[in-house]
């Protein structure tokens, strides 16, 4: 099967899965940071200039700071997101998993130079375009992925009216059934009645009946599965 | 249909939704790219021939059709996300069908629509008519449109980047330096290289080659999530199987109750037991044994450790040279600082040292002067508590003026006299160490040490009768008045 999925085993036998990001969120997420950079560089300058050439010297050093540190400071402090990643979903983590610490993402900002090169950061995307994982040369040399950040827990779809009466399911459910159907219940709304209605009746084993009243029962399975009342 | 899907679906943000459709395309990349070049590179050459005057034409007309070249790409990935991806060859005999219908439409007024990459699989497989495809296109639009244009522009970006990139990687290495080449490239000065022009002209087409089936695929994931979203796919296949097993269950359980009702009904009749498995023990083989099938299974490839370290060694040795250039020779003053910062050290250590000691010593001086102070006699107290115990303010003979208050009816007085006569007994005539801070429980513990055991629990049978008389509200009872009596032998007053 073709997926978007890395695999990472812990020491304890337990898999984690992550889905590397590709060139074109990253070059939004760089695109993203570099306009808020150079803008707080701008803002800054412009009052610092002020001082003469005491200020000269001070924005010399803050343009440095900027240029280097702000990626690293974001990836240790905010969980391996600057601004720019965060509005495009996505997340520094080391090769295992792990958070970013200050080292690798110290490395990882050093060798944006080398993905620079020749120009416009010609090789980091030559690199991305032909890596599975999508790895810059920085991410490379440090051991780091760019990831999605899996999409947020979504509410049950308030079916209106009072809650309907429980439906016994008639055997357990392994867990992927069980996040089947909670997902079905999550998506009413965005698949169409008869869709919703011809999706319930595959499972008319389970819950014995068809059309709406299938459906009602596979929403009560779900809101019992969740916990929810 | 849907069982024959060999992409994994399930609902994706649609930025991860691209990068699926680059995960297809990298399955897929020999056939997507191949037919890709096949078919845009004889046309560049073509269109390069052909406009020869106007090289900066070729590139243009090219960006333009890529319509064109887009479908057998999108066909590719199409049947690969079921399956049963064509080859090269197999794509190729597919052109002429592909480009039956809509192809016009794609050239002309299509062309520049941003959202281009999510519509394609539209256009080219569904092939819907005008109300249809536009209820269609509203509906896949409806959600994930920002990131189809984001997609388009950057995508764009990528290929535009390619030539100042190149001319870059060319500059950095030209023999004649970098600025030469700017020069022959951009400015007027230079001489003009024929082969490098054409060549650079040359460059978008190769940068569409490289990234145009990328765009594709980007697309395609982003148009393949719309319809998970929309018709729930993964739903569809989970539930398959979901239901599948339902319905076997609910057959074997059928099945089950027949069975077990036909089985155990005869052998409840007839009462004959189970037959019985026979019993299988897993033998451990001896230690020794055991010990060479560890070997022999450690020997095995899955438990091997190999490790390749690589590091630089110097092909020739460096063997230690003479140097005939003359040494460096330090100014004067550098020569001399040693010493004088030698000297300096040399007073600065014991002056440190001394004041350090000093130092410590103030800042501790407190504690000093109180661990001196301990050995000289402690001053008896004169009052404990608020009582006088100075000898002179107490009289002569204890008991029995104590028993004389006692019996004006002041019994309080009689036992505060007793109490103080005790304590003066203890500060003045034993020097217990009481300070003028000790309180009533103080006195008692050292009591315990400076006096005998009968007097001791005379002390505190006083102290704990007087307490309750002066503190605790209790009032005086006759058995009290023995403490008068019983005083004098275990205490001594002023005079006796």
């Amino acid at each position: 099967m073709i997926d978007t999925l890395t695999r990472v085993e812990t020491p304890e036998g337990v898999e984690l899965e992550f889905s590397p990001a590709g060139p074109v969120p990253r070059a939004l997420a760089w695109l993203l940071d570099a306009v808020i950079r150079y803008t707080a560089d701008g803002i800054l300058a412009s009052l610092l200039a002020q001082l003469g050439r005491t200020g000269v010297g001070i924005v010399l050093i803050i343009l440095f700071l900027m240029e280097w540190g702000y990626p690293v400071i974001f990836e240790v402090f905010n969980g391996g997101q600057t601004p720019g990643k965060m509005a495009l979903g996505l997340r520094v983590i080391r090769e295992d998993g792990a958070p970013v610490g200050w080292s690798r993402s110290v490395v990882r900002s050093l060798l944006t130079t080398a993905d620079f090169l020749p120009f416009a950061y010609g090789t980091g995307l030559t690199a991305m375009f032909l890596g599975r994982r999508f790895q810059r040369l920085g991410d490379l040399a440090a051991g780091t992925l760019v990831v999605h950040v899996p999409p947020r827990f979504q509410p049950l779809w308030a079916a209106g009216g009072p809650p309907e009466a429980p439906f016994p399911l008639p055997f357990p459910l392994t867990q992927l059934e069980q996040r089947a159907v909670m997902s079905f219940a999550e998506r009413v709304p965005l698949l169409t009645r008869e869709r919703v209605e011809e999706l319930g009746d595959l499972l008319e084993p389970l819950s014995g009946a068809r059309g709406p009243e299938g459906v009602r029962r596979l929403l009560a399975i779900a809101r019992d599965l969740r916990g929810q009342a | 249909m849907l069982d024959k899907l060999r992409v994994e679906v399930r609902l994706r943000t649609p930025w991860e939704a691209a990068d699926l459709g680059f995960a297809l395309l990298r399955e897929h990349a020999g056939a997507a790219f191949g037919v890709f070049a096949i078919l845009a590179l004889p046309l560049a050459l073509a269109l390069t021939v052909a406009l020869r005057s106007t090289p900066w034409l070729t590139p243009l007309i090219l960006w333009w059709l890529k319509p064109l070249l887009d479908r057998p790409v999108l066909h590719v990935l199409a049947r690969g996300t079921f399956g049963d991806a064509p080859g090269i060859l197999g794509t190729l005999r597919q052109v002429p069908r592909l480009y039956r219908r809509g192809l016009v439409a794609q050239l002309l007024w299509r062309r520049p629509s941003l959202d281009r990459g999510l519509l394609l699989p539209v256009w080219q497989l569904e092939e819907p008519d005008g109300s249809t495809y536009r209820a269609r296109r509203q509906v896949l639009l409806r959600r994930g449109r920002s990131h189809a244009q984001l997609l388009t522009v950057t995508c764009f970006l990528f290929q535009a980047l390619a030539f100042p990139l190149v001319v870059a990687l060319l500059a950095y290495f030209w023999p004649a330096g970098g600025t030469e080449l700017l020069d022959a490239v951009f400015g007027g000065r230079g001489e003009r290289i024929a082969w490098l022009d054409a060549f650079l002209w040359f460059v978008p087409t190769l940068a569409m080659v490289a990234i145009e089936p990328f765009y594709v695929a980007a697309g395609f994931g982003l148009y393949l999530n719309r319809r998970v979203q929309l018709e729930g796919w993964d739903l569809e296949l989970a539930f398959r199987l979901l239901g599948e097993r339902a319905r076997k269950l609910a057959a074997r359980g059928l099945g089950a109750l027949v069975l077990a009702f036909l089985l155990l009904a005869p052998a409840r009749l007839q009462g004959a037991p189970p037959p019985e498995e026979p019993k299988q023990t897993l033998k451990a083989p001896p230690p020794r044994k055991a010990k060479a099938e560890l070997a022999e299974v450690l020997k095995a490839p899955e438990f091997a450790t190999q490790r390749d370290s690589w590091h630089l060694e110097l092909r020739e040795p460096v063997k230690p040279e003479n140097k005939t250039s003359t040494p460096w020779t330090p100014p004067r003053w550098l020569l001399a600082l040693p010493k004088v910062l030698a000297s300096a050290l040399k007073w600065t250590i014991p002056v440190a040292l001394i004041a350090l000691v000093a130092f410590f010593v103030w800042r501790n001086r407190k504690l000093i002067l109180s661990t001196l102070g301990e050995r000289e006699p402690q001053e008896a107290p004169t009052q404990l508590f608020g009582l006088d115990i100075r000898p002179a303010a107490l009289p002569r003979d204890i008991p029995t003026a104590a028993l004389a208050l006692w019996d004006d009816g002041d019994p309080r007085a009689a036992l505060s006299l007793l109490y103080r006569g005790a304590l003066a007994h203890l500060v003045h005539r034993l020097r217990a160490p009481l300070g003028p801070g000790a309180t009533e429980g103080d006195c008692l513990d050292v009591a315990r040490e400076a006096l005998t055991s009968g007097a001791w629990d005379y002390f505190a049978r006083l102290t704990r009768t007087w307490l309750g008389l002066a503190y605790g509200g209790r009032s005086a009872q006759a058995g009290d008045r023995d403490l008068c009596a019983e005083w004098g032998g275990h205490f001594q007053g002023r005079g006796s």
